[in-house]
């Protein structure tokens, strides 16, 4: 990720997160109000979802979800390939679905009724599964650009670690056998993709402790300093266990997008029909 | 492969909708459920009966159902046509469940919202009325109206009119326009009408009429409403232009139909003394009378009746005591005026018409000369011994009647007696006259010395008066104890005639006490002849003294010669 589009991101991070902090601390006594209450409430006219701030937040939020959609447009439209990196547009993709869903709670002033409720709880929905989609975005090896390798690739990949760490690094290739058989323990009989999902966490930190520990154990090796080392022989084991997991983790994500598109198509849906619906009911500007 | 998976998404999407269908058709697109009162455009396709696009909840559609309340606005009435009321949504916030309450009385509630902002502010006694003491379904004037609109009668807050007589009873039973029982009440009470002017009103009240019970001019109308019999004030009195239409003439007209020409309605005893003509009453006031003030006569706090006036003494004390029976019979006004009581008019030509007519001396004195101040015990006690009492203790009168009308009566006797054998019978004017006491007129020769000579020119003083008893004002007695001479006269001769058999007019005679009657030839024993007829008297009758005092000597002499001659020298003889 190049300096200004990080910076930029992160000023947009904080942008929004400012922007939801002040509403929500402005809003505390409002929100916290119970429902059948808040008509009565001195800020009712500006933090409903209707009034001035409310409907204002409700229109900010929902054009970040519609730009949002610009990495699917990038993603799928090869023309739009030359547009800036995939991943720092899935990453401008991630920012819209965390702000947008956010300023869209404080637009329904935590009221969720009626149809919209459906739009709103596929919004949480496909929110929260875009946290495990960047998880799983993770476990699959992909280029600097974002960019999805294939497997042969990976391996291509792994092969050429190995000897690098065998022919630079003067690793015994005994030792990194055993690396191997660190990264990839447990994976040897077959699971159920829901048993993988959830210990897929748990199961990549255990990897990662094993490897600390060996590391302990590794002397001093000549030539390459040893972070060096340290951080290639890791690769190396993760992209080994990647490769023994790779089929689970293409089931895995493709699932992922099985669970996520509907609802984000839900959700649109109905954010259309509900701004439809404002528009026709005299809600449309500001 | 991306064609599959792209069908299979789809797939999903119709497949979760189909599974959300059931809730979708009975889910809404509102934001919450409407209250009661709108529960029945619930559901989608009602939205726009109330929205309107660019123009969210749009008055005119709400009005279009609560056509009461279009036709109030329209008629700018009510709390809805005032300005800053114009959007519906602002009060009536709806979405917000069937309970939730449709109407916002602001934070203090419904007991403190401001009634002035319907146009009809509640003040005085509207002040503290709960709603439902006023929006009640039988104050409501077109309930038929309302009912037709679908408004519950028990909750709705429209329907009164502002007409008082829409929510109270006429208490004056019509008497009065419907429509005007703020020109006399305010809101404050019923009763007093404070906002009533009577001034306004044909008959203004002034005076004591201010503070006079309302009832007290106006009688009560006897009427039935609702089957019960009601009373109320009568506010037309009829006849109301004099004032005997409502009080009684305490003058019993005597005085005219014109009360306010003395009195106002200030007081019946506050009259306006100014204007009022006493010789409008029965008692002309003159004189005195005129310059009095009213108190002195009609005393204050004894009102101004007066039982009985036509005799002075029924107001003024009979200043002497009935001593003048005339003017019991004839009125003190035979002697006196309302000007003063002094002088009185009583004449001289009064007092010669009296029992005593005045003449001589009488004429000239004063009154107070015989009509003394005399001190009253001794008034009763000489003469008068039943008096009338006085009203008020007194000591002393003027003395009007005596006893009798003999000089003697007033001036008593200044002869002490002396002279009451002449009295008997003419009285003092026997001897004095009326015109002066001086002047007396009495017969000498009656007496047994008639005065001729030296005597009759002497005044009765020269000889009556005794000077160590009489005194100029004192009695006068007469101390004449003889008619001899010398009963008043000294003997100048001390008594040499005394064994002589002679008197003194043997000699002397009234004419003169030296016009002498004596003749020394005849009544002598020594008869003068000769040389003795030359002889001075007083050569034979010398003068000598006899205890200390002088006389001539008359006898006895020697009647010889020699007694007188022996003296002188030989050859004389």
């Amino acid at each position: 990720m190049n300096c200004p589009f990080k910076s930029g991101l992160i000023v947009l991070y904080l942008a929004a997160f400012s922007a939801v902090a002040y509403f929500s601390i402005a809003g505390y006594s409002y929100y916290r109000t119970p429902l059948e209450e808040r008509p009565r409430h001195e800020d009712f006219w500006e933090l409903k979802p209707g009034g001035s701030t409310g409907h204002a937040l409700g229109v900010a939020g929902s054009s970040l979800m519609v730009i949002m959609l610009v990495y699917s447009v990038r993603k799928r439209v090869p023309r739009l390939r030359g547009l800036g990196q995939l991943k720092q547009w899935l990453n401008f993709h991630i920012f819209c679905g965390i702000a947008g869903p956010l300023l869209v709670i404080l637009h329904s002033s935590f009221k969720v009724q009626g149809l919209v409720a459906l739009s709103f709880w596929s919004m949480i929905i496909v929110a929260m599964s875009g946290f495990l989609g960047r998880y799983l975005y993770q476990q699959v090896p992909r280029r600097r650009s974002g960019d999805e390798l294939t497997l042969t690739e990976t391996q291509e990949l792994s092969t050429v670690l190995g000897r690098r760490l065998v022919d630079e690094f003067g690793l015994d290739p005994e030792r990194l056998e055993e690396v191997e058989r660190l990264a990839t323990s447990g994976l040897e009989q077959r699971r159920g993709l829901a048993r993988v999902l959830l210990t897929l966490p748990w199961q990549g930190l255990a990897v990662r402790l094993r490897l600390l520990r060996f590391f302990r154990r590794l002397g001093p090796l000549p030539g390459k300093p040893l972070r060096e080392l340290k951080r290639t022989l890791a690769r190396r084991a993760i992209l080994e266990r990647r490769i023994r997991m790779w089929s689970d983790l293409q089931r895995l994500f493709y699932y992922w997008h099985l669970f996520h598109k509907p609802f984000a198509v839900i959700m649109y849906l109905f954010m259309v029909l509900h701004i439809g619906v404002a528009i026709a009911t005299g809600y449309g500007g500001f | 492969m991306r064609r599959a998976r792209g069908s299979l998404v789809v797939a999903i999407c119709l497949g979760a909708l189909g599974l959300l269908l059931p809730a979708l058709s009975r889910a809404q697109l509102s934001p919450g459920e409407l209250s009661r009162a709108h529960a029945e455009l619930e559901g989608s396709g009602n939205c726009l009966s109330c929205h309107q696009a660019q123009r969210g909840v749009d008055p005119p559609l709400c009005l279009s159902c609560h056509e009461s309340l279009a036709k109030r606005i329209e008629s700018e009435l009510g709390l809805h046509a005032q300005a800053g009321y114009e959007r519906c949504e602002r009060c009536h916030i709806e979405h917000h469940g069937r309970d939730f309450d449709l109407i916002w009385w602001g934070e203090e509630g419904r007991d403190s919202f401001d009634h002035g902002l319907t146009g009809f502010a509640l003040e005085g006694a509207h002040a503290g009325k709960q709603c439902a003491e006023c929006h009640r379904p039988e104050s409501i004037v077109d309930r038929t109206a309302l009912e037709a609109a679908g408004k519950d009668l028990e909750t709705t807050f429209l329907g009164l009119d502002r007409a008082c007589l829409s929510c109270h009873r006429d208490e004056h039973l019509g008497q009065v326009a419907a429509d005007s029982c703020a020109s006399c009440h305010d809101f404050g009470a019923w009763n007093p009408a404070s906002a009533f002017d009577h001034a306004q009103a044909d008959f203004a009240l002034t005076g004591l009429h201010q503070s006079v019970a309302c009832a007290g001019c106006h009688g009560a109308i006897q009427a039935e409403r609702d089957g019960e019999p009601v009373s109320t004030m009568r506010f037309e009195v009829g006849a109301f232009g004099r004032c005997s239409d409502c009080h009684r003439d305490p003058h019993d007209g005597r005085l005219g139909p014109s009360c306010e020409s003395c009195h106002s309605t200030a007081g019946w005893s506050r009259f306006d003394r100014g204007a009022f003509d006493h010789g409008d009453t029965r008692f002309l006031l003159t004189g005195a009378h005129l310059r009095v003030s009213c108190d002195l006569c009609h005393a204050p706090g004894t009102g101004f009746r007066i039982e009985s006036f036509e005799r002075c003494v029924d107001c003024h004390e009979d200043e002497h005591l009935g001593q003048l029976s005339r003017a019991a019979a004839e009125g003190c006004t035979w002697c006196h005026t309302t000007d003063t009581f002094t002088p009185a008019t009583f004449t001289l030509d009064d007092h010669q018409r009296s029992s005593y007519p005045l003449a001589g001396a009488h004429l000239a004195i004063p009154c107070i000369a015989c009509h003394q101040e005399i001190d009253l015990g001794e008034l009763r006690s000489s003469h008068f011994a039943t008096l009338g009492s006085p009203g008020k203790p007194r000591v002393s009168t003027r003395q009007f009647r005596f006893g009798g009308t003999a000089c003697e009566d007033c001036h008593g006797d200044p002869h002490l007696g002396e002279l009451d054998r002449w009295r008997e019978d003419g009285g003092c004017e026997a001897c004095h006259e009326l015109a002066s006491w001086r002047s007396v007129s009495f017969d000498h020769d009656l007496t047994e010395l008639p005065l001729r000579g030296r005597h009759a020119a002497l005044r009765c003083a020269d000889c009556h008066l005794d000077e160590s008893a009489a005194s100029a004002s004192g009695p006068m007695p007469l101390t004449v104890a003889s008619a001899e001479c010398a009963s008043c006269h000294e003997d100048p001769h001390l008594d040499q005639f005394a064994d002589a058999g002679a008197s003194c007019a043997t000699c002397h005679q009234e004419e003169g006490w030296t016009d002498l009657l004596f003749d020394h030839d005849r009544d002598a024993r020594f008869a003068l002849e000769g040389a003795h007829l030359k002889l001075d008297c007083g050569a034979c009758h010398p003068v000598e003294t006899r205890a200390g005092q002088a006389f001539i000597r008359y006898r006895p002499l020697a009647y010889t010669c020699e007694a007188c001659h022996a003296t002188y020298p030989p050859g004389q003889r």
